[in-house]
């Protein structure tokens, strides 16, 4: 199953959207998704996975890096997760400390603005 | 519900594309043992982790397009066993596959947390097998 990844912008913030399956072979179609976010000047991003049924750590690794490069330009990446699975694996790796988690779009952006 | 005793095969490609495909399958073998829907979306995970560790050391070896990797699962003495086998080119491989699952520390904290046991395993034909094992319930 393939990774459909949609974007769009919410008061100034990039926002990506996910649908499907996150692994070696889908994460790299994330990577570059994110990078031409932070080309063009998107330093705070969301990731929606929602619609992810699937991550492994190739996927972990991509969102890993994505922060990294947000950060460099004081940025941040907020992940909208409501489904058990996908958060365990957040969990397991303890990157539930390192990512902030929301249920939902409205949250994660009102987080940001707050900030 | 049969005993599952003799193994189930599946032989992939060394492509990332067919890493899902692999899943699948053991996913489904899995059911048929009685794990619940959670353990098999675990056992998803590590299976997936796992491919991708023999797929990404077999590209690093080079030509990872005429290789491929077997993936067997059966139920031994009440454990589901998965072995992901992958044929290498050097004698040292062993060691490693173990230092690359070392690098890969994200897919390894994985595999350890969601598998009972997690070992690396020289075949005699100088092939490396990543053994995966799973208690069956009940």
């Amino acid at each position: 199953m393939d990774l459909r990844i949609e974007s769009k912008e919410v008061e100034g913030i990039g926002v990506i959207a996910l649908e499907g399956e996150v692994d070696v072979y889908t994460a790299p179609k994330l990577k570059s998704r994110l990078i031409d976010l932070v080309d063009e000047g998107k330093y705070d991003i969301i990731i929606d996975l929602q619609k992810v049924e699937f991550m492994d750590s190739s996927g972990l690794g991509v969102l890993v890096g994505g922060l990294k490069r947000v950060k460099s330009h004081q940025g941040s990446i907020s992940l909208v997760v409501t489904q058990e699975n996908i958060l365990k694996i957040f969990r397991i790796t303890g990157l539930v400390k390192v990512f902030p988690i929301f249920s939902s779009e409205e949250e994660a952006v009102s987080n940001i603005k707050g900030s | 519900m049969g005993n599952f005793e003799q193994p189930t095969s599946i032989t992939i490609p060394a492509k990332p594309e067919y890493v899902g495909v692999a899943r699948l399958v053991i996913a489904a073998f899995a059911g048929f043992l009685g794990f619940d829907n959670e353990t098999v979306e675990d056992i998803k995970i590590a299976v997936s982790e796992a491919c991708t560790s023999a797929i990404l050391q077999l590209h690093k070896e080079g030509r990872p397009e005429d290789r491929s990797v077997e993936i067997n699962a059966y139920a031994e003495d009440k454990r589901l066993v998965i072995d992901i086998g992958f044929a290498t080119r050097e004698a040292t491989s062993i060691e490693k596959t173990r230092m690359h699952l070392k690098e890969r520390d994200l897919g390894m904290s994985v595999l350890t947390s969601i598998m009972d046991k997690v070992e690396v395993v020289r075949t005699k034909d100088n092939g490396v097998i990543l053994r995966l094992v799973k208690e069956i319930p009940g």
